[in-house]
C-alpha cells in the first residue's frame, strides 16, 4: 500500500499526539486511593492543654500560630500543658506500640469492636484522606495544612469532645452526620450533601476511630507527665484498652439518641419573656447586653474564640427549635457554655421561642427589636 | 513609512497594550492560584458562583476577620473576574480588526452571543448553588449549558470562516476568541472545582490547574501576535520548528505533571515530572544553539533564547528547592503523606515561583515558537495571506509577519 507524502505526515501527527495523551494520562494516577501501607500515625506533637490561663483572653490567635501560643500556657499565668517532648522516651515508645496494635494504621485502621467494622474504616479512611484531612489533619487533630490558617480552627477530635452532643458525653450519629451532611455554618466546614449514606457512614465511624484514638493517646500522656498519677511502660498498654473500651461505652450511649420534638409558644408575650430571661440565666455575661457577642474566651482545647453573635441567628449545631433547646438545656461544654439544669421546661421554651426569631427583626416585638437591633 | 502604517493598522496600540495587561492579569491569578493549592485553602469558602465584589460589599466578612486562606480564595476570584472582562476586550476588539465586514460582523455577535449564554450559565448555576443549600435536589441547567455550546459552536464556526478568507490578522483573532473561551472554561473549571468538591474536587483542581497553564500560554501567544510584525530575514530551517513546537508539547506535558504531583500526590507524575526536565533542558538548549549558531538571520532571536536558558537555571533551582522542601524533610513532618505536611513560608514561596516561573517558560516557548514560524518564508506556513490592501502595496506582502 503506498501511502502519500500528506498522509505520511498526517499519520505522524496523529501517532505523536496519540503519544503525547498517553504519556500525559500517565501521569495522572492518584494517591487518592489510600495511604501508603507503611504509613504510621505519627506520635502527638503538639501540647495537651489541662488547663488555659486564667485571665481572659484579648485576641484571636494569629493565623498559622497557635501551637506556638498554646505553648505559653505556663503556670505563671495559671495555664496548665503536657508537652510530649517532656514524656519519658520508654513510655513513648510502648505507648507507640499500644496505638497502633489496637488502632492499625491510617491504610487499615481497627476498632475491635461491633461498632465498626475494618471495611467500613478503610473506605473511611480514603475518603477522609482526601476530603478531611487537609483541614482535620492525618490524626484528627485539626491541624492539616489548611486548618492551620483557619478561623475558627477545624475540629481537634482527639479531646473526645465535640460541639454537636447535646446532654450525652459524645455526639449522637445523627448529630454527627448532620454536621457532614449540611456543613456547619459560619465556618468553613462545608456540606457534603453529594456523598452516598454509605460513604457518610464511613466516615463517621473513622472519625468515631480517630478520636477514639487520639483521646487513649492524650489520657496517657497526661497520666504520664502527672507526677503523682505517673504511668510506668508497663502500664500504658492497659491504659489505653481501658481508655479505648470506656470511650467507645460512651460513645455507644449516646449514638441513637434522638433529639426530642419541641412544640414552640408562637405568642409575642413568650418571645418578651425569653428575651427577659436572657439576663437572668447569663447569657448577657458572656454574649453581652445587646447579645452581639465579641468577646474572647478560651475552649477546652486551649484555642481562643469569639463568643458568637446572636443576632445574626448563625446557628452552627442546627437551627430547628429542638436543636437550640438543646443548646439552652445542656450548654456546650466544649466552650464552657454552661447547661441550664435548673431552670423550668418553660423558661426553656420561652428562651427557645426568643432565639428562634432572633435573627429577623420582623418578627419580634417593637419592644425587644428597640433593645437589641439597635441602629 | 507606508509599510509601517499597515503594520500599525492589523492590531492597533491599545490592542497590543490591552493584551500584555492581559498577560499581566493572568500571571497575577496562577501567583494567587499557585498560593491557594500551595496552601490548600481551594475550599475556604464553599459557596459558588459569588459575585465578583463578594469581598468589596460584604462587610461581616471583615468585621469577622476573615481566614487568609479566604482572602486568597476570594482575591483569586475577583482577579480572574477581571481576566473575564480582559479577555472579553480582547476578543472583541480583535474581532472589529477583521477587514471582511461581514466576517466582522459575525464574529463581534458569535463573541457578544457566547458571553451573554455564559453569564446565565453562570446565574443559573448560583440558583442550582441555592437551591441545594436549601435542601433541594440538584438541578443542571441544560437549557443555558446547550445554548453556551451552541454559541460556542458559532464562534468556532465564524474562526473557520476567518481562517478560510485568510485576511490579515486571522490567526490573532482567532487565538484571541480561543483565550477567551479557554479563561470561561477554566472559569467553570475552578467554579466545579468548589461545587464538585465532595465528588472530585483534587481532580479538577488538578485539571483547573493544568488548563491554568494552556489558558496562559493561549495568551501569551496572543501577546506574540498582537506585536508589530517584525520586518527582518526569513529563515528556511524547518528544524526549528519543529523542536520548538514539541517544547511547547513537553513543557506543557511537564506542568501537567507538576499540577497532577502537588494536587493528588501521584508518584508517577513525580517520576516523569523529574524526567521531562531533562528532556525538557537538553532540547531547550539544543534550540539555543541552533538560534545561536544561525548567523544574522536569527539575530532577532537571540535575545529570547538568552532569555529561555535563563528561565532554565532559575527553574532548575526552583525546582530542586521545591522538591527537597516537599518530598526530602525530615523530623515530624517526615511521618506524614506529602500533601499534609505543614507548609512554611519559604517553602510556599519556593512552590509559587516554581509555579509562576514554570508559567512563564512555557508563555516564553510558546511565544519563541510562534515567532519562529512567523519568520518561515509564507509558502512554507500553514496559512498565508493575501493581504487586502492597496494593490499598490503588493511588494509589502511577503514582508508582513502576521500570521
Amino acid at each position: 500500500m503506498q501511502v502519500s507524502h500528506e498522509g505520511e505526515a498526517i499519520l505522524r501527527f496523529r501517532s505523536g499526539l496519540f503519544a503525547f495523551a498517553v504519556l500525559a494520562l500517565a501521569g495522572c494516577g492518584t494517591a487518592s486511593s489510600g495511604y501508603d501501607e507503611s504509613l504510621r500515625y505519627p506520635p502527638r506533637a503538639d501540647v495537651v492543654v489541662i488547663r488555659p490561663p486564667y485571665a481572659e483572653p484579648t485576641e484571636l490567635h494569629p493565623p498559622g500560630r497557635r501551637d506556638e501560643f498554646l505553648r505559653t500556657y505556663s503556670s505563671e499565668i495559671g495555664g496548665k500543658i503536657v508537652d510530649p517532648a517532656a514524656v519519658d522516651v520508654e513510655v513513648l515508645a510502648v505507648l507507640t506500640a499500644a496505638l497502633e496494635e489496637t488502632f492499625g494504621t491510617p491504610a487499615a485502621p481497627k476498632l475491635v469492636s461491633d461498632f465498626t467494622n475494618g471495611e467500613q474504616l478503610a473506605a473511611g479512611s480514603k475518603l477522609y484522606r482526601s476530603q478531611c484531612a487537609h483541614c482535620h489533619g492525618l490524626t484528627g487533630e485539626g491541624r492539616g495544612p489548611t486548618g492551620l490558617f483557619l478561623e475558627p480552627p477545624p475540629r481537634d477530635f482527639r479531646n473526645g469532645v465535640f460541639k454537636s452532643g447535646a446532654g450525652t458525653p459524645r455526639p449522637s450519629g445523627a448529630a454527627l452526620q448532620r454536621v457532614i451532611r449540611h456543613g456547619v455554618p459560619g465556618t468553613q466546614m462545608q456540606p457534603y450533601d453529594l456523598l452516598s449514606d454509605q460513604e457518610v457512614t464511613g466516615l463517621l465511624t473513622y472519625v468515631v476511630h480517630l478520636s477514639i484514638r487520639g483521646e487513649c493517646e492524650t489520657k496517657a500522656l497526661t497520666a504520664a507527665f502527672d507526677p503523682e498519677e505517673g504511668l510506668l511502660p508497663i502500664e500504658v498498654a492497659a491504659l489505653v484498652q481501658r481508655t479505648a473500651t470506656a470511650s467507645l461505652e460512651a460513645w455507644r450511649a449516646g449514638w441513637k439518641q434522638e433529639l426530642p420534638g419541641v412544640e414552640l409558644p408562637t405568642d409575642a408575650e413568650a418571645v418578651r419573656r425569653g428575651y427577659a430571661l436572657t439576663t437572668m440565666v447569663g447569657c448577657t455575661s458572656c454574649h453581652g447586653a445587646n447579645l452581639q457577642g465579641g468577646a474572647f474566651r478560651y475552649d477546652v482545647w486551649g484555642n481562643v474564640t469569639r463568643v458568637p453573635d446572636l443576632t445574626k441567628a448563625d446557628w452552627k449545631w442546627g437551627r430547628e427549635p429542638g436543636d437550640l433547646h438543646a443548646r439552652i438545656r445542656h450548654g456546650i461544654a466544649a466552650v464552657n457554655m454552661p447547661a441550664n439544669p435548673g431552670i423550668s421546661e418553660r423558661q426553656v421554651l420561652d428562651l427557645t421561642s426568643f432565639l428562634s426569631v432572633i435573627g429577623r427583626p420582623d418578627l419580634l416585638p417593637d419592644d425587644v427589636r428597640k433593645e437589641i437591633h439597635k441602629p | 513609512m507606508m509599510l509601517m502604517e499597515i503594520e500599525q493598522r492589523v492590531v492597533p496600540r491599545w490592542l497590543r497594550i490591552w493584551a500584555y495587561l492581559t498577560l499581566i492579569c493572568a500571571a497575577a491569578v496562577l501567583i494567587l492560584g499557585a498560593l491557594i493549592t500551595t496552601f490548600r485553602v481551594g475550599m475556604s469558602d464553599p459557596v459558588w458562583p459569588t459575585e465578583p465584589w463578594f469581598l468589596v460589599v460584604n462587610d461581616h466578612v471583615w468585621a469577622n476577620e476573615p481566614a487568609p486562606g479566604f482572602l486568597i480564595e476570594h482575591t483569586h476570584r475577583l482577579v480572574a473576574w477581571c481576566i473575564g472582562v480582559f479577555a472579553t476586550v480582547l476578543a472583541i476588539g480583535a474581532w472589529t480588526t477583521e477587514p471582511n465586514r461581514k466576517v466582522r460582523i459575525c464574529g463581534l455577535v458569535a463573541v457578544i452571543l457566547l458571553l451573554v449564554a455564559y453569564l446565565a450559565f453562570h446565574g443559573e448555576m448560583g440558583g442550582a448553588w441555592r437551591a441545594r443549600k436549601a435542601g433541594g435536589n440538584l438541578r443542571w441547567p441544560y437549557a443555558t449549558g446547550a445554548l453556551c455550546l451552541t454559541c460556542l459552536l458559532a464562534a468556532i464556526g465564524v474562526s473557520a470562516w476567518a481562517w478560510k478568507q485568510r485576511s490579515t490578522g486571522a490567526i490573532f483573532r482567532i487565538v484571541a476568541t480561543a483565550a477567551l473561551v479557554a479563561v470561561m472554561i477554566q472559569g467553570l473549571l475552578g467554579g466545579y472545582r468548589v461545587f464538585l468538591d465532595q465528588l472530585m474536587g483534587t481532580q479538577l483542581a488538578a485539571i483547573h490547574g493544568s488548563f491554568g497553564q494552556v489558558t496562559f500560554a493561549l495568551l501569551a501567544a496572543v501577546v506574540v501576535l498582537a506585536a508589530a510584525p517584525r520586518i527582518g530575514s526569513e529563515i528556511d530551517d524547518r528544524t526549528l520548528v519543529k523542536l520548538s513546537v514539541t517544547l511547547v508539547a513537553l513543557v506543557l506535558a511537564q506542568l501537567v505533571w507538576g499540577v497532577w504531583m502537588r494536587h493528588l500526590g501521584s508518584t508517577t507524575a513525580q517520576r516523569l515530572h523529574l524526567f521531562t526536565a531533562f528532556l525538557v533542558f537538553g532540547i531547550g538548549t539544543i534550540l539555543a544553539m541552533r538560534i545561536f549558531n544561525g548567523g544574522a538571520s536569527l539575530q532577532s532571536l537571540r535575545y529570547s533564547a538568552i532569555q529561555l536558558l535563563g528561565i532554565f537555571a532559575v527553574q532548575i533551582y526552583l525546582g530542586i528547592e521545591a522538591y527537597l522542601g516537599k518530598f526530602a524533610v525530615t523530623g515530624s513532618a517526615a511521618l506524614l503523606p506529602p500533601e499534609l505536611r505543614p507548609v512554611e513560608t519559604t517553602a510556599a514561596v519556593v512552590r509559587t515561583a516554581h509555579t509562576l516561573i514554570g508559567a512563564a517558560l512555557l508563555g516564553s516557548i510558546v511565544a519563541l515558537a510562534v515567532r519562529i514560524r512567523l519568520m518561515m518564508p509564507v509558502e512554507e506556513r500553514t496559512l498565508s495571506y493575501t493581504i487586502n490592501v492597496d494593490p499598490s502595496e503588493s511588494e509589502t506582502r511577503e514582508l508582513l509577519r502576521i500570521g
